[in-house]
């Protein structure tokens, strides 16, 4: 054998063996995401780890958890330190909490050149961010999202409708623009059955409007919205106006309207369940999360190609000055845990949100991206997303993100599933619910070193 | 063989390892959970605690939703107390009748509630007795024409739900301490309760009842203190609500610690439960030991 053959034989076999032991490596990797459940969680097990795992041999691993366990779980492994997952979603309130247990993502973005500047300000500063850990990035966003108004068009647009409507209030019929005018066109379309609703007889009730009204997060998603309208919160110098009358208004509303206005049932649904009744013609007006439009669009339902899509309707003297109104920006985000796979987990992240963008819009039905709304391709998947293509980039121009401190779960959203909770059931009265949510938040800031 | 001073002191080391293992697994904990209610503590920055002394408690007796809680655990422990110790002494008395056949092979299916899980017990519940739609209980109603209403979902009717589910689940202690207690009571009283006339009833008041009060007051306290701290099942079941309508006073510490992420208040909570405990306990074997020397 030849000085050359025998040159070029080893490195064939240290390059063979170092590519045998490169794909065994990579066939060793696996990245453990701990998921909320979703259509987002479904394309992930069901379409992008075993795409990924094809592209690249590395498996990730989804394991989708009931959505009130997500958080005590993923604080638990992480405290215990158990790098039992790689991944973790989470809405963006709780992300302080995970401070000390997650990566610095800013190299990784920088390194792998993940574009930070194809989503909104606000997104990145409420899905990205924590003032926990200032100067850095600890998430990329996944499913950030915020409610829309959905109303019935072809209600809205029936000559008897807007007839009856002109004579009962004296003005036009519209889809409400302001919080007051919502009430009042949920009143005028809430009718028993037997009455007619543009023409045709009900065989059962029509509601003039709906949300989850569930206990715990169901009522305390659907009644923030209204809250945060408002301009209530907290200032810079963490001074809560909690104590403000505008509370007590607000709450009257969401009270007065959820208990008149929307089907009992409602109170079972924490989510998304009730979009059916939007879907089988028993709604006039609903708030929508993105996630629901499939279902308000079932082409075996009532309500396909009827639907009107525009952002919340303002709550009129807000404190803020706000123009339309200001929904929570909520869904959630995924943290990197710091294991030892924290890099090829964002690797993968990259991957699946960058890379593949128009693709988990389409499975995901998440839209939060600048290609999400510009696509054409995208744009036309749907008949319907002409519509609500732009009525949901609108919408997500004006949304209430969470402060990035570490108890803004405690405070203001925990805060708000015991307000709103003990309030609508009756068990606390106005003023014991409002004293006892502004003591809380006190001294949480105060025991944080916010306030003195 | 042992002098004087180790006749005092050889029981101790008898019962040492026993002792040692329980200050280790029952007392460090306690003094953890009550060092803790002493202080501002938080779960997402559990490192930084600070002493706040007896303001936890104050607190927790001034917060309506602590007193709240209080009265329904209340309500669930006496509910659960009186349905599964009367049912208990109901169906025990029943198995020991002559007429019963395949005695063992119903006990065993009674005690199936028992080796359940609770949380597995509360989901059976949940799904397949109370749910609105398809659950045992509305299909019988519904044959009826009667309403169908949303019983974990209610107001009205969610406590009443829970403790009829968590009394299934404690019955079965009952029936098993009640069945060994009747076996020991002698022959010769029923032969002197029948002599004098007294009848099944009759029998049951005045001659076994007062006869299994050291068991009837040992399956109380039993009852009584696994009520008291029920978690599983209610959690399982209603997770607390409607409202407020089933938060009992474990389900009360477990939203302060988790979802209010305040560990010092949560510990607060779990300490008055333990304090009232520990009380009850006091006074239950203070009339255990009265209530024995007179059966005596």
């Amino acid at each position: 054998m030849s000085y050359s053959t025998f040159a070029k034989s080893l490195a064939g076999l240290t390059l063979a063996s170092a590519m045998a032991a490169g794909i065994a490596s990579a066939q060793e990797t696996t990245i453990r995401w701990a998921l909320h459940p979703g259509e987002e969680a479904d394309a992930v097990v069901n379409y992008f780890a075993p795409k990924y795992y094809e592209e690249t041999g590395i498996r990730v691993i989804g394991e989708i958890l009931p959505p009130d366990q997500l958080r005590d779980r993923m604080s638990i492994e992480a405290i215990g330190g158990t790098g039992r997952w790689d991944l973790g979603y989470h809405s963006p309130g709780w992300f302080g909490s995970f401070a000390d247990y997650v990566v610095d993502l800013t190299p990784y973005i920088e390194k792998y050149d993940f574009d930070v500047s194809a989503y909104p300000d606000l997104v990145v500063e409420s899905h990205m961010r924590s003032s926990a850990r200032p100067g850095e990035y600890i998430a990329l966003p996944t499913t950030p999202a915020a409610p829309m108004l959905i109303a019935r068009e072809d209600f809205f647009s029936h000559p008897d409708e807007q007839a009856a409507f002109r004579e009962q209030y004296g003005r036009e019929l519209e889809i409400p623009t302001t919080f007051a005018e919502l009430k009042e066109v949920a009143d005028f379309f809430t009718r028993p059955a037997g009455a007619t609703v543009a023409g045709e007889t009900l065989d059962r009730p029509l509601y003039g409007w709906a949300d989850a009204l569930g206990s715990g997060n169901g009522i305390a998603r659907s009644f923030i919205v209204m809250l945060y309208s408002t301009g209530l919160g907290f200032d810079e110098n963490f001074q809560p106006d909690l104590d403000h009358p505008i509370l007590r208004e607000v709450t009257d509303y969401f009270v007065d309207i959820a208990k008149n206005n929307a089907p009992r049932e409602a109170q079972n649904w924490a989510f998304l369940e009730g979009l059916n009744y939007f879907r089988d013609g028993r709604l006039a007006m609903a708030t929508m999360w993105p996630q629901g439009i499939a279902t308000v669009e079932d082409p075996a339902g009532q309500a396909a190609g009827k639907v009107a899509y525009q952002p919340l309707p303002v709550w009129e003297d807000n404190l803020a000055g706000y123009d339309q109104g200001v929904p929570f920006l909520g869904g959630g985000g995924v943290l990197v845990f710091d294991t030892p796979q924290a890099e090829e987990a964002f690797k993968f992240l990259k991957w699946m949100l960058q890379d593949e963008e128009v693709e988990w819009a389409k499975q995901s039905l998440q839209f939060s991206r600048s290609a999400h709304f510009t696509n054409p391709e995208l744009r036309a998947m749907q008949p319907y997303f002409e519509a609500f293509l732009p009525a949901y980039e609108k919408t997500l121009e004006a949304v209430f993100i969470r402060q990035g401190i570490p108890e803004y779960g405690a405070a203001m959203w925990q805060g708000t599933v015991d307000y709103i909770t003990d309030l609508f059931s009756g068990d606390l009265t106005a003023e014991q619910a409002q004293n006892r949510w502004v003591r809380n938040m006190n001294q949480t800031f105060r025991r944080a070193g916010y306030i003195n | 063989m042992f002098g004087n001073q180790h006749r005092f002191t050889r029981g101790w080391w008898f019962i040492a390892p026993g002792l040692i293992m329980m200050i280790m697994i029952v007392g460090a904990p306690l003094a953890m959970g009550f060092r803790l209610s002493l202080h501002d503590v938080f779960l997402y920055d559990f490192r930084n605690q600070f002493y706040v002394g007896l303001e936890n408690y104050r607190y927790a007796f001034q917060d309506p939703l602590y007193i709240l809680s209080l009265k329904t655990t209340a309500i669930f422990t006496l509910g659960c107390l009186v349905l599964a110790v009367g049912f208990g002494i109901i169906i025990t008395f029943l198995l020991n009748s002559k007429l019963v056949r395949f005695r063992s092979t119903w006990i065993a299916l009674f005690l199936i509630p028992f080796v359940m899980t609770p949380v597995v017990g509360g989901i059976a519940w949940r799904l397949f007795i109370w749910q609105q739609e398809f659950g045992l209980l509305n299909q019988v109603t519904g044959l009826f024409g009667l309403p169908q209403p949303y019983w974990l979902l209610d107001r009205e009717t969610a406590l009443i739900a829970t403790i009829i589910s968590n009394s299934w689940q404690l019955t079965p202690l009952a029936i098993l301490v009640f069945y060994a207690a009747l076996t020991t009571i002698p022959e010769d009283l029923y032969e002197a309760a029948r002599m004098d006339g007294a009848s099944a009833t009759r029998t049951l008041w005045s001659v076994i009842l007062p006869q299994m009060g050291p068991h009837i007051l040992f399956v109380s306290i039993i009852v009584i203190t696994s009520a008291f701290r029920e978690f599983d099942m209610i959690m399982a079941l209603t997770g607390g609500g409607p409202g407020r309508s089933t938060t009992v006073l474990s389900v009360f510490a477990y939203n302060r610690g988790i979802a209010n992420q305040d560990m010092g208040m949560a510990n607060t909570v779990a300490f008055t439960m333990f304090i009232i405990m520990a009380t009850f306990a006091w006074v239950y074997i203070t009339l255990y030991r009265k209530l024995e020397a007179r059966t005596q």
